[in-house]
This record gives C-alpha cells, sequence and structure tokens, in this order.
C-alpha cells in the first residue's frame, strides 16, 4: 500500500509501506494493506510509517490533522504549527 | 545632429537600466523557482484534502453544516482579490482588475452588493472607481511582507469565514491569476464560501472517525484556508513569472537601444574627426600656396 503525509508547505513522505500507526481522534489506530475505506481526525502525537516489516519504522511527530484511507492509499494531511489563534 | 556629450550620457543611462532589468530578471527568476515549488506543494496539498473529503457528500450527510449551506438570498459577496503591491510586472495587475471589474459588474446585475477584500496595493487603487455607492473596499496590508503566506492567508480565511458566519457576507469567492508555465497564466474567480465539496462523490467510504459533523468542522475551515493559500502561491508564481518575461523585455529593448546609439557615437565620432582632419589639410594648404 501506499501513503502520503503532506503538509501545506512541503511533502514529508511519499511512498510505498507495508503498516502505518496513526494518533487517530479515539485513540491510536493501526491500518494494514486492504483496511476499509475511513475518514478521521488526528490530533496530536505521532505517526509511524513502517516501509518494511523488519526495518525501524519512520516517525512523525504531528500537532493534528486529517487522516483518509481508500483502496491501498493512506494519505495524511497534515495541520501546521503556526494557526494563529 | 546631437552632440557626442548627449549621446555619451544616454548611452550611460541606458546602461544603468539594463544593469537594473537584468538584476531584476534574475532575482524575479529565482524567486518563480521558489513559487513553482510552493504551487505544486499546496496543490497536491489542497487536492488531498479536496480528495479526502469527497467521501462526505451534503446528500449524504445527516448533520448540516453552515459553511456548506448555500442561502437563499446573497446579499453581500465578498471578493478576494489577489495581485501584488509592486509595479513592473507586465500586466499582471491589470488583467486581475479587468477580469474583477466584469465580475463587479455582473453581481451588480443580479442585484449583490460586493465587498472587495484586495491583497496587494494595486488592484485596490485601480478597482476603487469600479464600485458602486453601497459597496466597500478594503486592503489586506503587509501581507507579502516576511514572507508569511501561509500564516497570513489562514488569517485571510479566517477573517472570510467570520464574516460569512456572522450574516455580513453571504457568499465568498476569490480572483487569482493561475499559474501553467513561465508564459501561460489566467485570471479565474473560484467559489470558497459556501464550500464545495467534490463533484464526484465516492460512496466506498464506511466508516467516519468520530463522526461526520466533527469531520466537517475540522476539515472544512482547513480546506477553506489550504484553498486561499494555494490561490496565493498561483498568484506569486503568475507575477514572479510575468515580472520575469517583462524585464527580460526589457532587457532586450535596452540592449537595442544600445547598439543603435553606440553607433550613431562612433558615426559621429568618426565624422568630427575626419572634418577636422579636412580642416587642417586645407588650412596646411593655403598656408603653403600663400
Amino acid at each position: 500500500m501506499r501513503a502520503k503525509i503532506l503538509e501545506s508547505e512541503r511533502k514529508i513522505f511519499d511512498g510505498e509501506i507495508t503498516k502505518i500507526v496513526i494518533p487517530a481522534a479515539e485513540g491510536e489506530m493501526c491500518l494494514l494493506p486492504h483496511h476499509a475505506p475511513i475518514i478521521t481526525i488526528m490530533k496530536a502525537g505521532a505517526i509511524r510509517v513502517f516501509r518494511t516489516t523488519s526495518e525501524r519504522p519512520l516517525t512523525v511527530d504531528v500537532t493534528g490533522g486529517l487522516f483518509s484511507f481508500r483502496r491501498n492509499n493512506a494519505v495524511c494531511i497534515l495541520k501546521t504549527l503556526d494557526f494563529p489563534e | 545632429m546631437a552632440n557626442l556629450k548627449e549621446l555619451r550620457n544616454k548611452i550611460g543611462t541606458i546602461q544603468s537600466i539594463r544593469k537594473v532589468t537584468s538584476a531584476m530578471k534574475l532575482v524575479a527568476g529565482v524567486k518563480l523557482k521558489k513559487a513553482e515549488l510552493r504551487v505544486n506543494t499546496s496543490r497536491e496539498y489542497a487536492e488531498a484534502l479536496a480528495d479526502a473529503l469527497s467521501g462526505l457528500r451534503r446528500e449524504f450527510l445527516e448533520t448540516s453544516y453552515p459553511l456548506l449551506e448555500e442561502r437563499k438570498r446573497i446579499n453581500t459577496h465578498l471578493l478576494l482579490v489577489l495581485a501584488c503591491d509592486r509595479g513592473l510586472c507586465g500586466n499582471f495587475n491589470h488583467l486581475v482588475c479587468s477580469q474583477t471589474a466584469e465580475i463587479v459588474a455582473k453581481l451588480h446585475g443580479q442585484k449583490r452588493r460586493v465587498h472587495l477584500l484586495c491583497v496587494g496595493a494595486r488592484p485596490f487603487e485601480l478597482l476603487k472607481h469600479f464600485l458602486r455607492e453601497d459597496d466597500s473596499i478594503e486592503l489586506v496590508r503587509d501581507f507579502f511582507r516576511g514572507d508569511q503566506l501561509l500564516s497570513n492567508s489562514r488569517r485571510l480565511a479566517k477573517r472570510a469565514i467570520a464574516d460569512f458566519e456572522s450574516g455580513k457576507v453571504d457568499a465568498v469567492s476569490i480572483v487569482y491569476t493561475k499559474f501553467y508555465t513561465v508564459i501561460r497564466h489566467d485570471v479565474q474567480i473560484q467559489d470558497l464560501i459556501p464550500a464545495q465539496l467534490s463533484s464526484k462523490p465516492d460512496r466506498a467510504i464506511a466508516i467516519f472517525e468520530p463522526n461526520e459533523g466533527e469531520i466537517l468542522s475540522e476539515a472544512v475551515p482547513h480546506s477553506i484556508a489550504s484553498r486561499i493559500y494555494q490561490c496565493v502561491c498561483e498568484s506569486v508564481a503568475s507575477e514572479q513569472s510575468m515580472r520575469m518575461t517583462s524585464m527580460d523585455n526589457a532587457t532586450r529593448n535596452a540592449e537595442d537601444l544600445l547598439s543603435d546609439l553606440t553607433l550613431k557615437y562612433n558615426r559621429l565620432r568618426q565624422y568630427k574627426i575626419t572634418q577636422e582632419l579636412a580642416e587642417v589639410v586645407s588650412g596646411a594648404e593655403s598656408v603653403s600656396k600663400g
């Protein structure tokens, strides 16, 4: 399956993966290939991307965002820090 | 005939102008590279967001959400106009303004009041004259200062959303210059609020966490902001590419002028030398005869 991690100003990750763990709104969620389609909000936490089963995961700290998974495509749309409140 | 000193001064002036324009061309080229990268990432981001949201279509939603709701009567239409603060970029500002003026006329035809929010001092100056008495215009100051495009775009989005939610305006659109290539861009209008979810809905999505309403209230303002940011990036890239081409033209013009003037200068100098020689020779001849 494929994963993309996008920020407004840069692309953090784009490539083939075997597993992804995201900080979903209702707790951490692990997605494997052929997961059912899903959209969820991410809260602050870490995304862990496993490119191969043996390798250590790539970790990306996030403040929040949106996650969608469809047709074996995982897309993490991150919020950036400097949102003026 | 112009004298030598005048010509020399003219050549000097044009040489320094050529230096300035070619430097500006280089600077615009570098900025364009940066802006192009930004256009690509912001496009991808906005598209990914729109794509993620395409699973949520109004027909399938159980909850209503104010930013998606089309109002029955539109009294005031907010137009965000993206151009720039500076000149020397060909007809970039003019194209945006003439297109905006047409849109404003169309909105007047639909009996809507127009509120213009101008990014960039140029459209602010130019568009004042196209408005009616009950319209209003406002300038977003210092938008391009300090390279804070992302946070400034978000501030703009917040402002537009707040105006819509408070009922000050009933619809929001944005006028910007879409960037295709260095020589191709055109002015477009895009509706921002009420937000459009994708035109091709995807029914495949089954799971929403925590629920549709919360995803909407999180993602829709975010998608409006990211769309504004994308438009800003496109507009900046178009501006820089237009500045680059117009400065390139200016440099080439200066070179043409320079070669013309140098030719003239040399001819005049040669003419003067020949004349003086003739005078000396004829003087010497008359002395030797006498």
